[in-house]
């Protein structure tokens, strides 16, 4: 114990008397291990981390799944059938989401509802963070009015006061008292601020007696603890395959039920998974190249102190002895930078959480705790082995009495310490060039999605959702005409071009996928013939800039005597009438707005037009088959507004606001019913993608710069090393390009060497991420080739560098430098 | 002589084969600068073997490198053959040393990676000769010195007189007119220093102008002339 502590107290001396060595390596490692443990610490957030329920491992969302592997949600219907047949789970629970008008402060806002039936919070028991949930009074029709609130809604709406409980809010006309309030981690579905009991609304909402509705709801299960996934699987499969006999048009071919683990749902099925182990991996190389740097550094220290190594030895030190002392010197030096690295990690956490994108699950969990210290000092050991281990291997080989022999001066003698660095160093260039590799294919991908053709041209455009407050606006030709007082109103604003409706915007996130049927084609056998269900104004493609390819737009008197027409895009007219032109044509659709009384009713329309694809769904799906009719034709219980403006759209959005609340104070304009911008939907599109690509391109630079650090610190001493070398070759003869030429070479075959290797791994290694990748390949020759001339030539400059000053070694200096 | 008088008059004969005159050499220190070289006036004729001794840190080492052209900081004159070496650029320095002059260091200086044959290859290297002719210059180079036998091997693997054989091959492989020696014996049992100052009087005997540093008055007789110096003064010439 005594000579440990006596092997720290040197070390501390040692470091102190160094301080710039210790201050580049205290850096160095603090900043390998300040961004693991950050990037660590979203991992396990996010990703790792059970969820808090109980038994969480037991709870599973449920999914019906189509013989072609489609999936879809489940409507109540066939939510009561599997809870009436199905013996293989303990819990089973329905949600209907739904929006709600609350009033407040700063005028109506619009909250996410979840109306949840009886097992809900009986599957998710966690802990209530104050109160209770629903009593078996509470969940029967013409029960009492009760509400749990999210935490976040509480913190909003009450400011954290405890007297929230047994407080009243309304929602759309009604009064709720609430009865308890859920921890900040309790997120399901993700949109729910509020939860009701679904018996307030089981005999009013008519979506709940559809079914063939497959919006809106979620279904959770617990399953029992003896029962398997597969089990569980396996039973409802049998139900499944019942309920398609019993009800072919809704239920043909949707045969098979997936059980999808809710950390799974909350990662949307894996997208968010993979970003984040990328992002693990490359801050995983930095700390790699990190401890590289500081091995080399601390090969060229030990080099230095091979004479103190051979006089211990000579005193009687053992190998074991002498390698303690080295890498007690490892463990400060990674101690000192795990301390500093936590410091710099607890910040980035902060910074991480701040800037996550709005998708990301389980923000709020994300955090630094005895897990992030345990990983934190588990990485501080591994640098400690990784650093010190070739330094006191070094320190320690059988000729450690070589430097004590007098007049061995020798111009070559470093020349095995100079591979094991170089080795270091073409690794370094490996895990760079795989890195940068990693990072351009992303950054391509990204660059060729912000240049997708969106099929409609996004800038100038402002949009603000009507949310027409209930019951005035119930009737569908009162909230028809507040849609018209609306865009008229807005028409007139100074900078309006263009206004029209659509009941959804492209790339919002909102769109709903309804039957289509073709008069005189027999129904598809797999009953999966669906359209994006569009309602629009005459203005719409005009304002959107949707290029008409066939026949002709709405016109407005079609839109006001709500005629039976329709427009469909060219997915749609190539999907049905491959060699045909459409228009003429007839097919029946079926009204599909929720807040109305005809919902699920069939109608026919006449094809007037085809126009242009558009990407609704997102900028990376190709098109889906779209039809629109007149806004008339199906009211929609709420209407987006989209204006086309001759300068920048944002410096329409407050007046936007306060054009629609002049129409009526009623109308939600705040929080998500603020307007805004449509290229704020293009951000959002890419939000996550340029998230973890921000991120990637910080580590890429990071490490570019540490394996420059690398290369220049490897030249540089061995240029030290060789400055006799160097000034005899010069006496002889050697020109400044001679010397130049010779250190540049010596860099050269290093770098080609780290290069060669790096290519090998990226070639493999970015085939994992080819799923991340948007119109570029995994093993794409152009970022390739490019990255790797960039590093080539990066690795030359920082060996340039040194190899100048080795030209102007002068000869008679370097010749008496014995 | 002593230092300090007025310019010595250009020597009798044929022209020298290198003068200096005034040559004066010094670096800042602190406030002041340290004069390293005084006033120094030196003729060499072609042919001679002239010996410089005086104690430590007399600029003995300073003033072979500036014959030597490694040095290019001083002020004065110094004529070369034909050339006003003070007029050149350090470029043209660098090519007339190439040209004439071989070096031979008391540490002998052999590059410790590369064998017996590449270390005399190297100042062929840096002279544009083609790679066959290089070839025949060192097995000639080899075989004139008694070295073939041990062309592969390390200098690490040589002794100290074999050291320094090598390295006065390589100093005169591409035939210089001039050869520089920084106490070469220095490191050497006395028989070997011995072989190694025959050497120098068989070469000089064949034409060659050599000019070196010593400390041993013995190696002094092997040359014609000695040159002393002394804090950066020349004291006197002898023969």
């Amino acid at each position: 114990m005594d000579t440990v502590l006596h092997d720290i107290r040197y070390a501390l001396r040692a470091l102190r008397n160094s301080p710039g060595y210790t201050t580049v390596a205290v850096l160095a490692l603090a900043l390998g291990i300040g961004v693991n443990t950050a990037v660590f610490s979203v991992l396990n957030g996010v990703v790792l981390r059970p969820l808090r329920y109980d038994e969480a491992d037991r709870i599973y969302g449920v999914w019906e799944r189509s013989e072609e592997g489609g999936y879809r949600l489940a409507s109540y219907p066939t939510f009561l059938d599997w809870r009436e047949q199905s013996q293989v789970f303990e819990a089973l629970a329905f949600v209907r989401g739904t929006s709600s008008l609350m009033p407040g402060d700063q005028g109506a806002r619009r909250v996410g509802s979840a109306f949840v039936s009886e097992d809900f919070f009986e599957a998710l028991r966690g802990t209530t963070l104050l109160g209770r949930t629903f009593s078996d009074d509470e969940q029967r029709p013409g029960g009492p009015h009760v509400a749990v609130l999210t935490h976040a809604l509480r913190q909003e709406r009450f400011g954290g006061d405890e007297a929230a409980l047994g407080s009243a809010i309304r929602l759309n006309d009604e009064t709720y008292t609430v009865v308890g309030i859920l921890p900040p981690w309790f997120r399901f579905p993700d949109w729910a601020e509020v939860y009701l009991p679904l018996a307030v609304i089981a005999s009013t909402d008519r979506i709940l007696t559809q079914r063939g509705f497959h919006a809106d709801s979620r279904v959770i299960v617990k399953v029992k603890p003896n029962v398997s996934v597969t089990q569980a699987q396996t039973a409802m499969a049998g139900i499944q395959a019942r309920l398609a006999a019993a009800y072919p048009a809704e239920s043909r071919g949707w045969t098979q039920i997936e059980l999808v683990s809710l950390l799974e749902q909350e990662l949307r099925f894996g997208a968010v998974r993979p970003m984040l182990v990328l992002l693990t991996a490359a801050v995983a190389v930095v700390l790699l190249l990190a401890c590289a740097n500081v091995a080399n550094m601390s090969l060229v220290r030990a080099a230095t102190r091979s004479r103190e190594f051979a006089i211990r030895a000579a005193l009687g030190a053992g190998r074991r002895r002498v390698a303690r002392l080295l890498l007690s010197e490892s463990a400060v030096l990674a101690l000192a930078g795990g301390v500093l690295g936590l410091l710099l990690a607890s910040w980035g956490v902060g910074l991480l959480r701040a800037a996550a994108p709005e998708g990301l699950p389980r923000v709020a969990e994300i955090g630094l705790d005895a897990q992030m210290l345990a990983y934190a000092a588990l990485i501080a050991v591994l640098t400690t082995v990784l650093i010190g281990l070739a330094p006191a291997l070094r320190a320690t080989a059988p000729d450690l009495t070589e430097p004590l022999k007098a007049g061995s001066p020798g111009t070559g003698g470093a020349r095995i310490r100079s591979r094991l660095r170089s080795t270091l160093v073409a690794l370094e260039v490996a895990l760079a060039l795989v890195l940068l590799i990693g990072t351009g294919l992303l950054v391509r991908s990204l660059w060729m999605l912000t240049h997708v053709d969106p099929g409609f041209d996004p800038i100038r455009l402002a949009t603000v959702a009507v949310f027409p407050p209930s019951p005035r606006y119930d009737a569908p030709d009162r909230a028809v005409e507040l849609y018209r007082r609306v865009t008229d109103a807005i028409a007139v604003l100074p900078g309006v071009e263009q206004v029209a409706l659509s009941n959804h915007l492209p790339l919002s996130g909102s769109y709903l996928f309804r039957p289509i049927e073709i008069p005189g084609r027999p129904p598809d056998p797999e009953g999966d013939e669906q359209a994006l269900f569009r309602t629009i104004s005459a203005e719409y493609f005009d304002t959107m800039r949707i290029p008409i390819r066939r026949g002709r737009s709405f016109t407005p008197d079609e839109v006001a005597a709500a005629s039976h027409v329709a427009i469909v895009n060219e997915t749609l007219a190539k999907q049905y009438w491959p060699d045909q032109d459409p228009v003429g044509r007839f097919v029946t659709l079926f009204k599909s707005s929720q807040a109305r009384a005809d919902f699920g009713e069939r109608f026919s329309v006449e094809i007037v037009g085809v126009v242009g694809d558009v990407r609704h769904t997102g900028l990376e799906e190709q098109p889906a088959p779209e039809v629109y009719i007149p806004y008339t034709v199906n009211p929609w219980g709420w209407m987006n507004v989209v204006a086309r403006t001759a300068a920048d759209p944002e410096a329409l959005v407050p007046l936007l606001a306060r054009t629609v609340a002049a129409v009526d104070p009623d109308i939600p304009v705040a929080g998500r019913q603020r307007p805004g911008a449509m290229r704020q939907n293009f951000s959002g599109q890419l939000a996550q993608r340029r998230f973890t690509v921000t991120l990637l391109s910080g580590f890429a630079a990071g490490a570019l710069l540490l394996a420059a650090l690398g290369i220049y610190g490897v030249i540089a001493y061995l240029v030290a090393l060789r400055k006799r070398e160097i000034g005899i070759r010069a006496a002889l003869g050697a020109t400044r390009r001679h010397i130049t030429r010779l250190v540049v070479a010596q860099s050269v075959r290093v770098v080609a060497v780290g290069l060669a290797v790096g290519l090998a791994a990226a070639f493999g290694l970015t085939r994992l991420m080819a799923n991340l990748l948007y119109g570029v390949g995994a093993t794409d020759a152009v970022t390739f080739a490019g990255v790797t001339v960039f590093l080539g030539a990066v690795a030359l400059l920082a060996s340039w560098l040194p190899a100048r000053r080795a030209s102007r070694v002068d000869p008679m200096v370097a010749l008496r430098n014995e | 002589m002593s230092g300090g008088g007025p310019p010595r008059p250009e020597a009798q004969g044929p022209s020298p084969f290198l003068s200096l005159r005034n040559l004066e050499k010094s670096v800042s220190q602190g406030n002041g600068r340290l004069h390293i070289l005084r006033q120094i006036s030196l003729d060499i004729a072609p042919g001679e073997f002239v010996s410089i001794m005086g104690p430590s840190g007399a600029g003995k080492s300073t003033l072979l490198a500036v014959l030597g052209m490694l040095d290019g900081d001083w002020t004065g004159e110094y004529r070369f053959l034909e050339h006003d070496v003070h007029k050149m650029k350090p470029k043209d320095r660098v090519g007339l040393n190439k040209q004439h002059i071989g070096f031979v260091f008391q540490q002998y200086h052999l590059i410790d990676d590369l064998t017996v044959a590449e270390n005399l290859d190297i100042p062929l290297s840096y002279r544009n000769v083609k790679p066959g002719e290089r070839e025949a210059l060192v097995a000639d180079t080899l075989d004139r010195f008694g070295v073939v036998a041990k062309k592969d091997l390390y200098p690490r693997q040589l002794s100290g007189g074999q050291q320094q054989l090598v390295a006065v091959a390589r100093a005169l492989i591409h035939k210089p007119t001039l050869l520089l020696a920084d106490e070469p014996t220095g490191n050497l049992h006395s028989s070997q220093g011995k072989e190694i100052m025959a050497l120098f009087r068989e070469l000089n005997a064949a034409g060659m102008t050599i000019v070196q540093v010593t400390h041993s008055d013995e190696n002094a007789k092997y040359g014609q002339r000695v040159i002393q110096l002394r804090d950066g003064w020349i004291l006197g010439a002898g023969g």
